[in-house]
């Protein structure tokens, strides 16, 4: 098959995604109680979701050329991300209240079924395939590239904490549905911190920005960490969100700085993403198990932190123009 | 997809307003398409989180499961392009 007939295909793969999903809401209205099948599934439906973010980011990268309109294209494209998330859990949370917590999985397999016929809609936001100018190589060869990636996995592993401490604070406090107005919060913030990001000029080092944002969002969930009253908590994931949008921008741009443009690289960072939030999701579950939201919540600011540390220890490798 | 591969070649073009890039050839089409899908992804892991907690009674579970589906993405970016 060539190359465009993949990326025709990946789409349709996409809605045995959405079957997956709905065999999951079957098993949990049959009462279904082990979790070996749920996490098979959840498996399942990862593997064939469409990478619609990153192939939008390559349609930019060869539509808006690069400098100051890539920077731009990239912001717009984050806060479009962030306010879709904000309505992601937005909607989750109001029909989480409205009609149990079976609902939010099918409206969930619904709007993925209609995205994917979109996305694979003739001219439609199928992945591009930009092919780039790695190195023979590929991108991993440039050390700042590595960099690059381990900080985005792990300030991804800081961030898994939050959904799932989040939804046990609030499944606890007996309102589920605040989660999702919570992490819809989070996601608003971030959006309207994301186009702020874009129409400001940027004069310091890439490494530099980076770690200030990174302490900002490790400040900002220790906090939430530690506020008891979880309306006020989430309050203050609404503020801390205005700094994760300008982070996931950063991160884009330096990817394309330290290792040329192309979905390869958009690729690699999705990807060490991605795992980290893996990790974060299911570490923070165990923890959450046996030591309450709290702890799961503050280990998470602190791999922020450490991540900030890391940026500023590998400066000289992570500032480099590329090639 | 065709058409994406037509996507205007960058020459040296002039600073671009959030609105300029909206109205490049194809990017509102695109543009669409990637935002419906993207809003099944974050309605994705809440939802999960939910239903699987609910069924089993248990957070280190639904956690696991919405670990599942992060790691099970990581298969799908790179087997194209």
């Amino acid at each position: 098959m060539d190359r465009r007939g993949q990326r025709a295909v990946l789409p349709v793969l996409g809605l045995g995604a959405a079957a997956a999903l709905l065999a999951m809401t079957a098993l949990a209205l049959a009462g279904g109680r082990d979790p070996a099948p749920y996490i098979a599934l959840c498996a399942t439906a990862g593997a064939l979701v469409p990478p619609a973010g990153a192939a939008m980011r390559a349609w930019w990268a060869a539509a808006a050329g690069g400098g100051q309109n890539l920077e731009r294209a990239y912001s717009l494209d984050a806060a479009t991300e962030e306010t879709l998330f904000t309505a992601g859990p937005l909607l989750a949370g109001l029909t989480v209240t409205a009609a149990g917590p079976v609902l939010p999985l099918l409206a969930t397999a619904a709007l993925l079924a209609a995205g994917c016929l979109l996305l694979a809609a003739p001219g439609a936001g199928a992945p591009a395939g930009e092919p780039g100018r790695p190195g023979p190589a590929g991108p991993l060869a440039v050390p700042g590239f590595r960099v690059l990636l381990a900080i985005v996995l792990a300030t991804s592993l800081g961030l898994g904490a939050i959904d799932v401490t989040i939804t046990a604070r609030a499944v606890d406090a007996r309102h589920p549905g605040a989660a999702g107005y919570i992490l819809a919060a989070l996601s608003l913030g971030s959006a309207l911190g994301g186009l702020a990001w874009g129409k400001l000029r940027h004069r310091s080092r890439p490494s530099t920005q980076l770690a200030c944002l990174l302490v900002a969002m490790a400040g900002g969930i220790a906090l939430a960490a530690v506020t008891p009253e979880l309306l006020l908590a989430g309050v203050v994931l609404a503020l801390t969100g205005t700094v994760l949008a300008p982070s996931a921008v950063l991160s884009y741009l330096s990817a394309e700085r330290l290792a040329g443009p192309g979905a390869e690289t958009s690729t690699w960072v999705n990807t060490a993403w991605n795992a980290g939030v893996a990790a974060g999701f299911a570490l923070t579950g165990l923890a959450v198990g046996r030591a309450g939201p709290t702890a799961p919540m503050l280990a998470g600011a602190a791999v922020l932190l450490a991540a900030a540390f890391a940026v500023l220890m590998r400066r000289a490798a992570f500032d480099e123009p590329g090639n | 997809m065709s058409r994406l591969e037509q996507a205007p070649v960058p020459h040296a073009r002039p600073s671009l307003t959030y609105r300029g890039l909206l109205a490049l050839p194809g990017a509102r089409r695109a543009f669409a398409a990637a935002a419906v899908a993207r809003l099944s992804f974050g309605m994705a892991g809440l939802s999960l989180l939910l239903l699987i907690h609910h069924a089993t009674g248990s957070f280190a579970a639904a956690g696991a499961a919405g670990g599942a589906y992060s790691a099970g993405t990581l298969t799908a970016p790179s087997s194209p392009a």
